[in-house]
C-alpha cells in the first residue's frame, strides 16, 4: 500500500516537474567522451521531441556552484564518477531530493550494483557500459563453436559473479572453468595457469585487479603461447590481440539512455537497468588466422546477436 | 516493475557492497581506453595457409596423450616421418629417407632456436633427441620438407622446431614417473618461479629402458636444463638457457669385430642467449648466441686382436651465433633477413689421427620475403640462404613457393627448392688407425678424399583444407626430390697394411630419386573426439643401373590415431601404426611390413591448485615386432634379429 503511494506521489511529483523541465546532465569530467556524450544525448532528446527541455551539463562541482534553482526533473549521471558523486552532498542543505529520478549511464554494472544502494528510494534506472555475460556466451557460441570450456580468470569483483555467469554459459551449454587470484594469494600467473590447463577459450570480464595496461600484455602473451584465444570486452582488446571483442560504444549508450528519458518523459515505464540493445562485436582476423581459427564476419556476428532473443 | 527491480537490487547491492567494498571496481575507462598492439604481426605464428610448405603441430596435449617417453617416439605422429634404429639405444626419427644410414642428418633439429646435432661424428641428431624432456615442451613444429632456404645446411628433409615453455607458464612444482615393464624407469621434476615478468625453470629428468629382445641396447639418459626469461627493457625479451645431458647406451655385438660389445657414453652440455628486441610497431631484432659442447666415450676391443682398442670416442664444441630483422615493410611485403657465423671443432686422435683437431667455421647469409600480391589469396615467398664454409666453399639454397587460396580455407601451394648438407667433419677428415706396439697395422675409416656437399632438389605441390563446419583439416604434400652427391661409405684397401678394408666416404655418383605424397587428416567428429590420419607414399630409386627395385625405406606408412575424452576426468588413445616392408643393408636383410599398436588410458584428479593424473600406456598392444635385421650378427652367433616387445608401464604426474 505504501508502495503504491509513493508511486502515485512520484507520478505527481513527476508531472508537476515536466512543467518546468530541468534535466541535468552530470559528466565524470570535462571533455572527452563525457561532453561529446552528453552532446549527443541533448541532440537524441530533441529529435524525440523534448524540444523545451533546459539542460544543465557539468560536472558535480559544477552544478554545486550553481545559484540555488529549482531542484533537476531528471539527473542522467555518465560514467562511474558522476554516479558516485550523486550520493553526496548537493548543497549545504543535503543531496540530491529523494524525488529526483536519476539514470545512471555509461558506467559498469558492476559499480552500479556496488553503489545503488546510496541512491535507493528514488526511481533509479541505469544504462551499462557492459553488455550482460549471456550475449558474451552467445558469442562464444556463434563464433568458436568448438570451444566448450570457457576460461574466466576472476578476483573479488567477478567471484561475486560467477554463479550469474555459470548460469548464462550453461544456457549456451558451454561450461566455465573459473581460477580466482583470491585463490593464490592475489597472484594472476599461478590462477591463470590453472584456467589456461583447462580452457579452449579465455573470456576476459572487467575485474581490474586482473586486466589493467599493465597486466593484459602478459596475459595475452600467455594465452597466445598457449594458442588459446582470447575474447574481451572493450574494442582495445582487439587492437592488442584478442581474437574477438564484444562491447556497446558511448554512442549506443547515449540511444538507450535517451530512449529511457523519453519514456520517462512520457510517464511511461522506463524499463530495468541494463545494457543497450545495441552492441558492437569485432574480430581481429589476423589473430585469428595465426591461430587457425575462422570465424564468421564482425557483421554477421553483430546481427545475429542483435537478432537473437537473449537479453543484452 | 520498477520498484519490485528496485528492492531485490537492494538486497543484492548490500551483499555484494559489502563484499567490493575494498574492492578495486571497473569504471568505463577500463571499456574506452586504448590499448598498444600486443600481438603483433612479428609475434604472431605465420597462419598455415602462407607458410612455404607443409607443416604439422603437435601439441603439449597430444605429446602427453600419446604416450611417447621420447621426443624421437612423438615424431612417429607426424606424416612421412619413419621412426626406427639399429638399436633402441639410438632411435632416429627420418622423414621418408631410407633408416639405413640415417641418424637424422639430413634433417635440422631447433630446441628453442639453437641448432641440436652432433658436430662431433655424423651430425646426427639422434642424440640432441634425447636431450629435451617432453614435460618441458610447448609444442613441436614439423616443417616436412625442403627448408634450407630459410635454415641452411642440414634442413634438407625439413626443420623439427621444438618449443619449449616459457618459464613464466611453468611456475610451481611439477614430478612425473614412468614405471614398468622392460627395465622402464623414467623420472621428471621442475620447478618454476615468476613474478610476471621474469621467469625461471629449472627441470631434470632420468630415463631409462632395456630396449629391445635379444640384444644389448639398454639406455640410460639422465639430463637437467635451466630457462630463464626476462624483460630486461621495454619491448625486449631475453631468453638464457643451460642445458646439460648424459647419455649411457648399450651398443655391439658379443664376437663383432667390427662393432663390439660395449657402452657408449654421451655428455652435452650447452649455454644459450636468445634475444628479442620489437623496436617499432612491425620491426624486430633478434639475437642468438649459442655454445655447445659434447664428449663421447666408445671403445670396444678388436675381437681377433683384443689388445688392439678401437675407440671412437673425442670431443666437439661448436659456436653458433645469428643475428636477424624481421619486418613488415608493407601491406604486400614481409620478410626476415639476417647473418650467422658457424664454428665447430672436433678433437679426437683415435678418430682424427695426426688430422686432430679438425674444425670449420661458416659465414652465412639469409633472406626470406613474403610477397602478397592479392593479400589473403595469393602469397609468394621467395628465400634464399648463402653459405661460405671453410671446407667446402659456397653455396646458395633459394627456394620458390606459391600459396593461392581458391576459395574460404582451401589453399593450394607450389614450389621448388634446393638444399644442401655439407659434409661433417667426420665425413670430411675420418683418419681411424689401428695400432698394435706402436705400430700402424691399419685403417678402421679413413677419409682419403675430401668431399662435397650433397644437394637435394626438391619441387612440391600441396593442398591445405580446412571444413570448419565438419572439423575437420586436410593436408596433402606430393613432392619429387633429388638427392645428388650422396655421401656413401664404401670399402677400400690399398693393400698397403696387414688389416683388411678400410672404409671412407665417397661422392655417390648415382642419384636417388624420392617420388610420392603424404598427408594428414584430422577430424573432430564430435566434441571429445579428436581422429588423425596420416599416410605416406614414397618410392626411392637409385638409378644405378643395378638397383634392384627394393625399397630401404618403406613403400607406404600409415597412422591412425584416436584421442578420447570419457566420463569421471579420463581420456583414452589409441596409436595404430602400420610401417611398410623396407631393407636394411641390402635386400639381404628384408624388413617385413608390421603393426603397431599403442594404447593408453589416463585419469586426471584436481584438488585446489594441486592437479595430477595417473596413466596406464601399453606400447605394442598387438605383439612383437621386427625392428632390425642384421644377417652378419647370424655369422657372429647371434640372433640377427631383434624384437620390438610389448610393454606395459604406469605414469604417474602431480602438479602444484
Amino acid at each position: 500500500m505504501r508502495r503504491v503511494l509513493l508511486w502515485l506521489s512520484l507520478l505527481v511529483a513527476s508531472s508537476a516537474a515536466w512543467a518546468s523541465s530541468v534535466v541535468w546532465i552530470v559528466l565524470s569530467a570535462e571533455g572527452g567522451v563525457y561532453a561529446e556524450s552528453a552532446a549527443m544525448l541533448q541532440g537524441e532528446l530533441r529529435a524525440g521531441g523534448l524540444t523545451d527541455l533546459e539542460v544543465v551539463v557539468g560536472t558535480w562541482p559544477t552544478l554545486r556552484a550553481l545559484p540555488t534553482k529549482a531542484p533537476p526533473s531528471l539527473v542522467v549521471t555518465l560514467g562511474q564518477a558522476a554516479f558516485d558523486g550523486a550520493a553526496q552532498p548537493l548543497t549545504p542543505a543535503g543531496p540530491l531530493p529523494a524525488s529526483t529520478p536519476l539514470i545512471a549511464s555509461l558506467l559498469p554494472s558492476a559499480s552500479f550494483r556496488a553503489g545503488e544502494a546510496r541512491l535507493s528510494g528514488r526511481p533509479l534506472t541505469a544504462v551499462f557500459i557492459d553488455p550482460a555475460p549471456a550475449k558474451f556466451f552467445e558469442l562464444l557460441r556463434k563464433a568458436l563453436p568448438t570451444a566448450k570450456r570457457v576460461g574466466v580468470l576472476a578476483g573479488p569483483v567477478t567471484d561475486t559473479l560467477l554463479p550469474d555467469v555459470r548460469k548464462a554459459a550453461a544456457q549456451q551449454a558451454l561450461s566455465v572453468v573459473a581460477a580466482s587470484t583470491q585463490a593464490v594469494g592475489g597472484e594472476i600467473y599461478p590462477a591463470l595457469k590453472l584456467v589456461l590447463s583447462d580452457s579452449d577459450v579465455l573470456l576476459a570480464l572487467p575485474e581490474p585487479s586482473v586486466y589493467s595496461s599493465e597486466t593484459l600484455p602478459r596475459i595475452l602473451l600467455a594465452t597466445y603461447r598457449a594458442r588459446i584465444p582470447m575474447v574481451g570486452f572493450a574494442p582495445g582488446y582487439l587492437t592488442a590481440g584478442a581474437v574477438a571483442a564484444l562491447y556497446v560504444t558511448p554512442a549506443q549508450v547515449v540511444r538507450e539512455t535517451a530512449l529511457k528519458a523519453l519514456a520517462w518523459s512520457r510517464r511511461s515505464d522506463w524499463g530495468p537497468a541494463r545494457a543497450p540493445r545495441e552492441l558492437t562485436v569485432g574480430i581481429n582476423t589476423r589473430v585469428a588466422e595465426s591461430l587457425g581459427l575462422s570465424l564468421p564476419s564482425a557483421e554477421t556476428l553483430t546481427k545475429e546477436l542483435l537478432a537473437s532473443g537473449v537479453a543484452p | 516493475m520498477l520498484y519490485r527491480y528496485s528492492v531485490s537490487f537492494f538486497a543484492a547491492a548490500l551483499v555484494s557492497s559489502a563484499a567490493v567494498a575494498e574492492a578495486n571496481l571497473p569504471t568505463e575507462n577500463d571499456f574506452l581506453a586504448d590499448s598498444p598492439v600486443v600481438l603483433s604481426v612479428t609475434r604472431l605464428a605465420q597462419p598455415l595457409s602462407e607458410t612455404p610448405g607443409a607443416v604439422t603441430i603437435i601439441t603439449r596435449e597430444d605429446i602427453r596423450r600419446s604416450g611417447a617417453r621420447e621426443l624421437a617416439e612423438v615424431l612417429r605422429l607426424v606424416p612421412g616421418y619413419l621412426v626406427g634404429g639399429w638399436n633402441a639405444a639410438n632411435l632416429s626419427a627420418v622423414y621418408h629417407a631410407p633408416l639405413d644410414d640415417e641418424r637424422g642428418q639430413r634433417t635440422l633439429l631447433l630446441i628453442d632456436g639453437r641448432r641440436i646435432y652432433s658436430s662431433f661424428l655424423l651430425g646426427d641428431t639422434h642424440h640432441g633427441m634425447m636431450g629435451v624432456l617432453l614435460d618441458d615442451i610447448e609444442r613441436i613444429e614439423v616443417l616436412r620438407g625442403s627448408n634450407s632456404a630459410a635454415y641452411g645446411a642440414n634442413a634438407m628433409f625439413g626443420v623439427i622446431n621444438v618449443i619449449t615453455r616459457h618459464s613464466v607458464d611453468t611456475t610451481g612444482t611439477t614430478l612425473f614417473a614412468n614405471s614398468g615393464q622392460n627395465g622402464i624407469a623414467d623420472y621428471y621434476a621442475s620447478w618454476g618461479w615468476s613474478d610476471g615478468k621474469t621467469g625461471v625453470r629449472f627441470s631434470a629428468g632420468k630415463r631409462a629402458d632395456n630396449g629391445w629382445r635379444d640384444i644389448y641396447d639398454d639406455k640410460n639418459v639422465k639430463q637437467a636444463h635451466l630457462r630463464a626469461d626476462m624483460e630486461p627493457a621495454e619491448n625486449q625479451q631475453l631468453m638464457l638457457a643451460v642445458d646439460v645431458s648424459e647419455l649411457r647406451a648399450g651398443e655391439g655385438f658379443p664376437n663383432d669385430d667390427t662393432n663390439g660389445f660395449h657402452t657408449v657414453s654421451w655428455k652435452n652440455w650447452s649455454i644459450s642467449g636468445d634475444w628479442h628486441w620489437q623496436y617499432a610497431a612491425d620491426r624486430e631484432i633478434h639475437v642468438l648466441v649459442n655454445y655447445d659442447n659434447e664428449k663421447i666415450t666408445d671403445q670396444f676391443p678388436l675381437v681377433p686382436l683384443p689388445q688392439v682398442v678401437i675407440d671412437q670416442g673425442g670431443q666437439s664444441e661448436r659456436w653458433n651465433l645469428e643475428l636477424s630483422q624481421q619486418a613488415v615493410w608493407s601491406e604486400l611485403f614481409q620478410g626476415v633477413w639476417g647473418l650467422g657465423y658457424l664454428n665447430e671443432r672436433a678433437k679426437s686422435v683415435p678418430v682424427y689421427g695426426e688430422r686432430s683437431p679438425v674444425s670449420y667455421s661458416e659465414w652465412r647469409l639469409f633472406g626470406n620475403l613474403n610477397w602478397a600480391p592479392l593479400p589473403g589469396r595469393l602469397n609468394i615467398n621467395l628465400g634464399g640462404f648463402a653459405g661460405w664454409h671453410s671446407d667446402t666453399g659456397s653455396y646458395f639454397t633459394p627456394r620458390l613457393m606459391a600459396n593461392l587460396q581458391v576459395a574460404d580455407g582451401h589453399t593450394l601451394r607450389a614450389g621448388v627448392s634446393e638444399a644442401v648438407r655439407t659434409p661433417t667433419l667426420f665425413e670430411q677428415n675420418a683418419n681411424m688407425l689401428y695400432y698394435l706396439d706402436g705400430e700402424l697395422i691399419g685403417r678402421y675409416f679413413s677419409q682419403r678424399q675430401r668431399v662435397k656437399p650433397e644437394r637435394l632438389r626438391s619441387d612440391e605441390v600441396g593442398y591445405l583444407g580446412a571444413f570448419p563446419a565438419a572439423n575437420l583439416t586436410i593436408d596433402v604434400r606430393a613432392f619429387r626430390e633429388t638427392l645428388s652427391d650422396r655421401l656413401a661409405a664404401q670399402g677400400w684397401d690399398d693393400g698397403s697394411l696387414p688389416l683388411d678394408a678400410s672404409t671412407e666416404y665417397v661422392t655417390d655418383p648415382y642419384k636417388l630419386f624420392l617420388r610420392g605424397y603424404e598427408s594428414q587428416t584430422r577430424w573432430q567428429p564430435l566434441p571429445g573426439t579428436q581422429l588423425w590420419f596420416n599416410q605416406m607414399h614414397v618410392a626411392t630409386i637409385r638409378n644405378d643401373p643395378g638397383f634392384r627395385a627394393g625399397n630401404s625405406a618403406p613403400r607406404n606408412a600409415m597412422s591412425l590415431v584416436l584421442f578420447q575424452e570419457l566420463p569421471q576426468d579420463m581420456n583414452a588413445s589409441l596409436m595404430f601404426h602400420r610401417i611398410g616392408q623396407m631393407y636394411w643393408r641390402g635386400v639381404k636383410d628384408p624388413m617385413p611390413a608390421y603393426d603397431r599398436l599403442d594404447v593408453r588410458l589416463a585419469k586426471k584428479f584436481k584438488a585446489g591448485t594441486t592437479t595430477a593424473e595417473a596413466a596406464v600406456t601399453v606400447q605394442a598392444l598387438q605383439g612383437d615386432y621386427l625392428e632390425y635385421h642384421d644377417h652378419n650378427q647370424v655369422e657372429n652367433n647371434n640372433p640377427g634379429a631383434y624384437w620390438f616387445e610389448r610393454r606395459i608401464f604406469t605414469s604417474v604426474r602431480f602438479q602444484f
